[in-house]
């Protein structure tokens, strides 16, 4: 029985190699870090494109948060602005942490806020915000659709030399009530502000050299738009971001002047509606790629005889 | 004719005039082209999404063991009726490379054991199986062909009688069905003929059937038992 052992041991490491050589389970198929996604679906309606279109940094970035047109104007005097802002303090707060404020002083001077949280259990941190209200450049409405919290209505409070101020409220009415008080203190203390043309309601911007050369115009040629106010005018004629205004009751705009000097002219002039000549970035589908292309448009703009830049 | 080029003319001359003060498209017509990028990156993200969550097909591989019937027969069948096996079983590995149809390999180990006071008979048969794997929803049929090796032992007590051991080659084909009982559990059934050619690589006792000519053995083996995913 010499060879029993050798034997037993050959079928063993048989076995076993045998157990080796077995292919692995093999039960995810998960792409490697990094691999391109497929090709997207087309819109409904049109054939399977193949190739995705192209994206660059040439044009204005589209933002999901919206912005209302208002001019927040009101009759308050600068108490009653003072008084309606510390009534508010337990209705806003400060946009990044979401937390009631802890303190609030205001004056004819500035707004003063400051939050306090619990950290680790026992660590109190607190930060705060100032709003000087000589420095208020712009105030815009805000309405966060993608935001998943009670506070969905906000402010951004513009200041010159220093980052904006971002506050949110529960609703439309507070963060109004909010923003007509600040304006009100501004224009007190004699602030440069810059307010958007509430016969028109797009916040434009001058052509950049890869805008007008992808457009296939000249750079004067035009003005861009960056974004349209919600409930505005601009926003009725059909007017959207990214979109190229070149000309104005048949002439051409060379700037953003230019386009609301025509705009006051036609209200001072009694007229109903404008046309605006502009050019619109669009995606054709040919051969089952997209191909991009501008195309002519023209807008019909109602005139709102109250408004404008005056 | 000078009349007819001077009207044809003006309809030209009127329809340029016309196309360069003509109004540009309603803006409503004109998809802007951030609206189909954001729509193509949303579709994106869902797809990528929905295959993300999607259940992955497994592929069929799997470790499977049970019970082994063996009936003998060849001319080395007829030494070993005093060592009928109660003892059977078989376990081992089969692996598919997708989870539908497709080509099959395997591994299996098979042992015959019979102890009594006669003395011990041992049959083991170590076989690599290549062969195709039909998925026929709710089971798989899969069929093939074994080679291997096959050690038989047989230790009798009785002086008279040799004790010896051989080493033989076995090859066969086999047909299988596996059931799927539960997500990652089969219950299977195999048929399989077997032909092993034996020599001896050790013996006492006197000359053994092996040495004697008798060294074919032909088995049809019926096995059925439970398998699991690896």
């Amino acid at each position: 029985m010499k060879y029993a052992k050798l034997a037993l041991a050959l079928f063993v490491a048989f076995f076993v190699a045998g157990c080796a050589s077995a292919p692995p389970p093999t039960t995810s198929t998960t792409s490697p870090p990094g691999a391109a996604p497929q090709a997207s679906a087309p819109p409904q309606g049109s054939a399977p494109p193949s190739v995705a279109p192209p994206k660059n940094d040439t044009w204005p970035k589209i933002y999901t948060d919206e912005t209302y047109l208002t001019s927040f104007d009101s009759s308050w005097s600068e108490a009653e602005a003072v008084g309606a802002i510390k009534n508010l303090q337990n209705s806003f707060v400060e946009f990044n942490a979401g937390i009631p404020l802890s303190e609030l002083d205001v004056d004819s001077y500035g707004l003063r806020a400051k939050w306090q949280w619990v950290e680790n259990n026992s660590f109190i941190k607190s930060a705060s915000f100032i709003i000087p209200f000589d420095q208020v450049t712009s105030i815009l409405l805000e309405y966060y659709p993608a935001l998943n919290k009670d506070y969905k209505w906000g402010l951004i409070v513009n200041l010159s030399g220093s980052s904006a101020v971002s506050v949110r409220t529960p609703s439309r009415d507070t963060a109004e009530r909010l923003g007509k008080a600040i304006l009100v203190l501004a224009k007190a203390r004699s602030a440069k502000l810059s307010i958007p043309n509430l016969r028109f309601g797009a916040a434009l911007s001058a052509l950049s050299d890869a805008q007008a050369q992808a457009a296939g115009i000249l750079k004067t040629s035009g003005v861009i738009v960056l974004w349209v106010f919600r409930e505005s005018p601009a926003e009725k004629a059909g007017f959207s971001p990214q979109d190229i205004i070149t000309g104005v009751g048949g002439k051409p705009v060379h700037s953003t002047e230019e386009l609301f000097a025509a705009i006051d002219a036609a209200a001072d002039a009694g007229a109903k509606e404008l046309k605006i000549d502009g050019i619109r970035r669009s995606y054709r589908i040919e051969d089952k790629k997209y191909v991009e292309i501008f195309v002519p448009l023209t807008y019909t703009l109602a005139i709102d005889q109250a408004g404008g830049t005056k | 004719m000078k009349t007819k080029k001077l009207i044809i003319a003006a309809i030209i001359s009127l329809f340029m005039l016309g196309s360069a003060f003509a109004d540009g498209a309603d803006p409503k017509t004109v998809t802007p082209a951030w609206v189909t990028e954001k729509q193509l990156t949303q579709q994106a993200q869902a797809q990528e999404q929905a295959g993300a969550e999607a259940p992955k097909p497994k592929n069929f591989n799997v470790f499977f063991i049970g019970y082994d019937y063996p009936t003998l027969s060849g001319p080395l069948a007829s030494h070993l009726t005093g060592w009928n096996s109660p003892v059977n079983f078989s376990l081992g590995i089969e692996s598919s490379n997708t989870s539908g149809s497709s080509f099959l390999s395997g591994l299996e180990l098979e042992f015959f054991i019979t102890t009594n006071d006669q003395g011990m008979r041992l049959q083991m048969n170590d076989m690599v199986m290549a062969g195709y794997s039909f998925n026929i929803k709710p089971v798989r049929f899969n069929v093939g062909a074994r080679l291997g090796l096959s050690l038989l032992d047989v230790t009798d007590d009785d002086p008279a009688n040799p004790t010896y051991m051989a080493l033989g080659g076995i090859i066969g084909p086999e047909a299988s069905l596996y059931a799927e009982l539960a997500p990652d559990f089969w219950l299977w059934a195999r048929g399989r003929y077997s032909m092993a050619y034996y020599f001896t690589i050790d013996s006492s006792g006197g000359a053994n059937p092996i040495d004697s000519g008798d060294n074919t053995l032909n088995c049809v083996s019926l096995e059925a038992g439970l398998a699991f995913r690896m």
